[in-house]
């Protein structure tokens, strides 16, 4: 694997829902070991509530882990102090977010927001060194430079998401967290947004950390597969073997749903009317198992931990192999 | 979102989730806009022509008044007179002076109790909703206890122990205690605000809290803060005027209420001078309703949908390129619906918009149609044109074609047949159920609601079948006595669908019903769906922008873009050869799971404003076949094997 | 229902800082008022009245702040408030007893009487979007919200009662008639308060019409409402279960809102009307600087508004389901 730029250990979040009287301890992330390395991008797929974006906020410094660790170069963000050492890390890692409608301020013209962030970061550049940080960012991202005057609402949801990016470029980033970003735009923009990304690392040598629910872009993008399932990371590997030949039964419940219009209608295709299960005060045990067509006995007393099968494949299942 | 401290659409500090306050979003831009939205309102001129004279006479008073206000020189009550504009007071003072010079006072205690009150109303109302925790939570309770004391006669009381407040300690005292209705408004929208992302953005990107609160989401909320500031001033005008009405200002201060004071005073009814007490009293009102009509205006610019707009018609193309069906008639044998010259057009500010231009559809008994598009497409209006369910949020009105469906032609009909047919024949599932069921009803009551409408079912053979649809689509019936928001989303949607069948119809039009769900549960749902229809034989349209997922489902495809019929071809045919450069862009446009790793294109660019649609074929700026014929002239469907085409590279003599 | 217990707690907190602003008050004037005031008491009264007003106004005792507060706030809550400089030597209670049931009667009836007619209104109007109610109306009430009551009430009494002498200018009954429970009574009260009736309503209503009415817009945008007429259901069922009673929500709280402008513009009336009500009252305690009368007051006026807004929290729970399942 290429160098590595980020590494997470035991990564826990949990949050306290309900009032006053009989809060309770919602497990929004348990136990999530996970790396990045330089110039890979990385998906990290689950559905809603699966705990991916918790993950995200987490290497955003959104939320502070409840537990764990998160290493960037090495170091450890937990022992991060002082201002310029926090500044630093946002600019290396900054985010992407999803809605495009609501991720830039509307009061404000595009220019804004990049220069705020090059102000912020990278505030040895003059003026005129700004503006042309401005230019070739927008022009990165594939936008015309005159889009710098504009508001966000004379944009398309395709190019605000590109703004997006140029926001994060203009940091001179190492990792990008995107969050979701293509699942609010249009199918015949998605495409071009996810080119964009793949270009951005060729070109600047930026890493990705792609959050999506949708395994199919996950595919055409990713280098490595990430698989989320309530709180867990249950399955990890190069994207084609993880895909082409799923281990864990979640990961092989999701492509069978999957549409694929090429593809015959299986037969595996039904009756699973379960959903993914709310985390709050869980006890040990596989959370997958009451969906699970292959669970023993184990699954429901024992946590299956993360291991590594022979062909560098990680599985968080009693019985995969 | 009206401040005015008459009324409030929020909600107090622990309140039920109830349909949101009308949050305007800023639209900044050129202020001429602004200007020129004011200028169109014609409540919004009235105000501030009020507003100008007075301030006129606040500023220039001595220019304007034409005697001194407190000299008791002339004789006393007069009535109007060319000297007395409008007669003398019991002492002898020139009313109409009195009037012009009392302006600055009031004007002055508005605008200064109303930013003393926005001011704090700001700081507590964004801080409390920004920082959230403990702080929101005392910064809140705090809130509302103030909100909830009743403020006049705490001043009544105040004013009481210290005799003859001056000014100063009325304008403090007002404003201390007026902002907290400003704060609640503030603090909602800020909560709210709180979840968009560019706020979180922002902090990402490193920035101080105290730059967010300054930089980032008080500039989105000028239009709320303007009418904080408006309602702040109308309190301030009618509280100072009602306690130097009673005499608890200072008596000798030159202000409408203390005119009032001292009519009241000498007995202006009796006395026979209704002026005395008229004329103080038609200022306090007037100033009062620029401040509530300039408030009122706000709103309605900001928020467009308070706005009634009127759709012209005659703006409108009514030319139509050759039908591309044969003649219409009545419902041919085993179609179930016709659609034939379908249009639908709405009002915006631009002028009309046509979302649906010239629609032809036929569907058959049992037949399962997948409309596919992306946004702005007119999918969804066209699927709410066929119901005739056209209105807010989804605007439009139909303005011209037929609906055909069970010998009747759906655009003609009275409201009273519409319903006798809905949800008997033609039934509807909408995008999210969590939005669709009314949230203070529970299950059972909804589907008895719609039984009762259309059938004479007694209340246990109502129960005995509103169970069957529940197990129908696999629900446990135990749930019919929950409310919407008790049941999971995968469960309400189910919910919905059942309901639907209820009278198992002749079509159900579903809108999206499974994009709130996940994958697994969207696949199961589709499923479901499917063996519903084959087993009770109803026909379905079905609305989505994701052609994958009906790819296994549905019979016939049709494909729209900009407000038109771009391809209409049955599933396999139209994943196999798709015919328009449109569909066969969007095909391209999924990447697969199994298969080679192309890389894919996409289609860049975006779809025409169809404000002002080009001439020609509306895909051609982006499409990678385009000819000069396509933007010739307009195209007409044509029909390739049973596919019908609005493409130049498949034109055929109709 | 933990929903209306935490309101419960809300109502006696804000009871308590009002009870406790009336301690504080008097303390923090310059000049202490209360000392003249408590002059014009001297041997004329019980020595348990004079000892609660002491403690109430902090006047002649020796106790530490503390203890005073603590032994006011148990007077507070045996009713001892002392005895009335204005209608003296009645207990500041039996008075404020006395004009209870006026105000009620007036300012209770006609601001309900407003509330719901104005909800009424706001939602047709909203029903019929682009009628004659919806684009006329509401200019009209924006004005009228914005008119001070004792104008209205001014003019109100030279319009109906000096011109046209239709109704009487001012009391609560005719003083030349006996008080009590009689047909004649009840009639003449009747006539009597009419015309302040008619001043709280006209500019109390505008308010709520119009948030009743952009309430309804909101709701009529919403799609179970969409999804009523899809079934469909009667209008008159969907305007009213679906429409109506998910608008009416944030009104009611609304209603508490406003309930503080109501109280200033009740009092006003009734000065002006010279009604016998607690405002009034109120208005001629401060005029005598008759503080204990004034407190006792000011304390039913907290406490009637407080039940009011309970009142409305009551009624939101029982029509909103998502309010009781709130933890």
């Amino acid at each position: 694997m290429t160098e590595e730029l980020l590494r997470t250990e035991g990564l826990t979040r949990y949050f306290r829902v309900g009032k006053l009287t009989g809060r309770q301890t919602l497990h929004a992330v348990d136990d999530v070991d996970l790396s990045i390395g330089r110039g890979e991008i990385v998906a990290l797929v689950g559905e809603s509530g699966s705990g991916k974006s918790t993950i995200a906020r987490m290497l955003a410094r959104v939320y502070t882990p409840t537990r764990g660790e998160i290493w960037f170069q090495g170091r450890p963000l937990s022992r991060l102090r002082g201002r310029k050492s926090r500044l630093s890390y946002s600019a290396d890692v900054p985010m992407v977010f999803q809605d495009p409608y609501s991720s830039l301020n509307p009061a404000y013209r595009v220019s804004h927001g990049i220069l705020r962030g090059v102000k912020l970061h990278r505030g040895d550049l003059s003026a005129k060194e700004r503006r042309a940080e401005l230019t070739r960012v927008l022009e990165a991202v594939g936008l015309t430079p005159d889009t710098r005057s504009r508001f966000p609402f004379e944009l398309s949801g395709g190019q605000r998401q590109r703004v997006g990016f140029a926001q994060a470029l203009a940091l001179r980033p190492k990792l990008i967290l995107a969050d979701e970003p293509v699942s609010m735009l249009d199918v015949s923009i998605r495409v071009g947004v996810l080119n964009l990304m793949s270009e951005l690392r060729e070109r600047e040598g930026v890493s990705f950390l792609y959050i999506t629910h949708d395994v199919a872009s996950a595919r055409y993008l990713a280098d490595r597969v990430l698989v989320m399932y309530a709180g867990h990371l249950v399955e990890e590997g190069a994207t084609e073997d993880v895909l082409q030949r799923p281990k864990h039964p979640y990961t092989q419940l999701l492509l069978s749903a999957v549409p694929d219009p090429r593809a015959e209608l299986g037969l595996a295709d039904a009756r699973d009317v379960g959903e993914p299960p709310k985390i709050v005060e869980p006890k040990p045990g596989c959370r997958f198992r009451p969906r699970c067509p292959l669970a023993i006995a184990e699954c429901a007393t024992v946590t299956p931990p993360l291991r590594e099968l022979d062909d560098g494949r990680r599985v968080a299942c009693h019985v995969a192999e | 979102m009206s401040a005015s401290p008459l009324g409030a659409t929020d909600q107090l500090a622990t309140p039920p989730a109830g349909p949101a306050p009308m949050v305007a979003e800023v639209r900044p831009g050129r202020g001429g806009d602004l200007w020129r939205a004011i200028r169109r309102n014609k409540k919004a001129v009235a105000g501030v022509v009020l507003l100008v004279v007075f301030l006129v006479f606040s500023i220039f008073p001595g220019q304007i008044a034409p005697y001194d206000p407190t000299a008791e020189i002339f004789p006393p009550a007069l009535g109007v007179s060319r000297h007395h504009l409008l007669g003398t007071t019991a002492y002898g003072q020139d009313i109409f002076s009195q009037l012009v010079w009392g302006t600055r006072l009031s004007l002055v205690i508005a605008l200064a109790v109303g930013g003393l009150a926005t001011a704090l109303a700001v700081l507590v109302g964004v801080s409390a909703g920004y920082l959230g925790g403990a702080t929101d939570g005392f910064l809140s309770l705090v809130t509302d206890v103030i909100l909830v004391l009743p403020i006049f006669p705490l001043i009544i009381v105040i004013a009481a122990y210290e005799q003859n407040a001056g000014f100063l300690t009325l304008v403090v005292v007002l404003g201390v205690l007026g902002w907290s209705y400003g704060a609640r408004q503030l603090r909602a929208q800020t909560l709210s605000l709180r979840r968009r992302d560019f706020l979180e953005a922002a902090q990402v990107r490193g920035e101080r809290k105290s730059y967010v609160i300054l930089n980032e989401i008080l500039p989105t909320m000028t239009s709320l803060i303007v009418a904080t500031f408006l309602g702040a001033a109308l309190y301030a005008v009618l509280t100072a005027a009602g306690l130097q009405f009673l005499g608890l200002g200072d008596p000798n201060s030159q202000s409408w209420g203390t005119m009032l004071y001292w009519a009241q005073n000498n007995e202006a009814l009796f006395a026979g001078m209704p002026l005395w007490a008229i004329a103080p009293g038609v200022c306090i009102a007037l100033l009062g309703a620029s401040f509530a009509l300039l408030n009122y205006a706000f709103d309605e610019i900001s928020s467009p949908a308070l706005r009634v707009r009127k759709l012209e018609r005659a703006k409108l193309q009514t030319a139509r390129p050759t039908p591309a069906l044969p003649s219409p008639g009545e419902t041919s044998d085993g179609a179930v619906l016709r659609v034939e010259d379908l249009s639908v057009a709405y009002a915006t500010d631009a002028g009309p918009v046509v979302a649906v231009d010239h629609v032809d559809l036929e569907l058959a008994r049992g037949e399962f149609l997948a409309i596919v598009g992306e946004s702005g497409c007119g999918k969804s209006t066209l699927l709410y044109a066929i119901a005739r369910l056209l209105g807010s949020p989804l605007p439009g009105e139909i303005v011209g074609g037929r609906v055909q469906f069970q010998g009747k032609d759906l655009v003609l009909l009275e409201e009273k047949e519409l319903r006798r047919m809905r949800w008997r024949d033609l039934s509807v599932v909408m995008q999210s159920a969590m939005n669709a069921l009314n949230p203070v009803l529970t299950v059972s009551q909804q589907m008895e609601d719609a039984c009762r409408a259309h059938a004479n079912w007694s209340k246990a053979e109502i129960e005995v079948r509103s169970r069957e649809v529940l197990r129908l689509v696999s629900i446990d019936p135990v749930h019919l006595n929950s409310y919407p928001h008790q049941l999971s989303g995968g469960m309400r949607q189910r919910a919905m669908i059942a309901m639907a069948l209820l009278f198992t119809p002749d079509l159900v039009i579903m809108d999206e019903p499974t994009s709130a769900l996940d994958v697994v549960a969207q696949r199961s749902l589709m499923v479901q769906i499917k063996e519903l229809q084959e087993q009770l034989g109803f026909a379905v349209i079905f609305v989505t922008h994701d052609m994958s997922l009906v790819s296994h489902f549905s019979d016939r495809l049709l494909v729209m873009y900009a407000g038109q019929v771009a391809e209409l071809s049955p599933t396999k045919e139209l994943f196999d050869r798709p015919l328009h450069p449109y569909s066969q862009g969007l095909l391209g446009a999924f990447p697969s799971i199994h298969g080679p790793k192309v890389r894919l294109l996409g289609i860049p660019g975006s779809p025409p404003d169809l404000a002002h649609p080009p001439t020609g074929c509306r895909f051609a700026p982006r499409c990678p076949q385009v000819e000069p014929r396509c933007t010739a002239a307009e195209v007409p469907l044509s029909t390739v094997n049973g596919s019908l085409v609005r493409c130049v590279l498949h034109e055929t003599g109709t | 229902m933990r929903f209306v217990l935490r309101r419960l707690g809300f109502f006696v907190l804000t009871l308590w800082v009002a009870i406790t602003l009336n301690f504080l008050i008097p303390r923090l004037m310059p000049g202490s008022p209360a000392v003249a005031m408590m002059a014009r008491y001297r041997g004329h009264i019980n020595p348990q009245a004079l000892h609660a007003i002491q403690i109430a106004f902090g006047v002649n005792t020796h106790e530490s702040l503390l203890r005073s507060y603590v032994t006011y706030l148990g007077n507070v809550l045996h009713g001892r408030f002392g005895v009335s400089l204005t209608f003296f030597p009645d207990p500041v209670t039996h008075d404020v007893l006395q004009a209870l049931p006026w105000t009620l009667a007036l300012v209770g009836v006609t601001t309900v009487l407003a509330f719901m007619l104005g909800t009424l209104i706001g939602l047709v109007g909203a029903w019929r979007r682009g009628g004659l109610m919806d684009s006329a109306l509401p200019p009209i009430f924006v004005i009228t919200s914005a008119f001070p009551y004792f104008w209205l009430a001014i003019l109100s009494i030279w319009l109906f009662s000096l011109k046209l002498g239709w109704l009487p200018q001012s009391g609560g009954y005719d003083v030349t008639d006996t008080v009590g429970w009689t047909w004649g009574f009840a009639g003449d009260a009747l006539k009597h308060a009419v015309l302040p009736a008619m001043t709280i309503l006209i500019t109390a209503i505008g308010g709520w019409i119009l948030t009743m009415r952009n309430n309804t817009i909101s709701v009529l945008a919403e799609d179970y409402v969409r999804m009523a007429r899809a079934k469909g259901l009667n209008p008159w069922r969907v305007m009213w279960t679906y429409a109506g009673r998910n608008a009416i929500l944030p009104n009611l709280t609304g209603f508490a809102m406003s309930l503080g402008f109501v109280v200033a513009g009740a009092i006003l009336v009734e000065y002006v009307f010279n009604y016998p009500g607690v405002g009034w009252m109120f208005l001629q305690s401060v005029e005598n600087q008759d503080y204990a009368l004034m407190q006792g007051l000011f304390l039913l006026i907290v406490v009637t508004v407080l039940t009011a807004i309970l009142a409305a929290d009551v009624a939101t729970a029982l029509l909103d389901p998502r309010t009781r399942d709130q933890r």
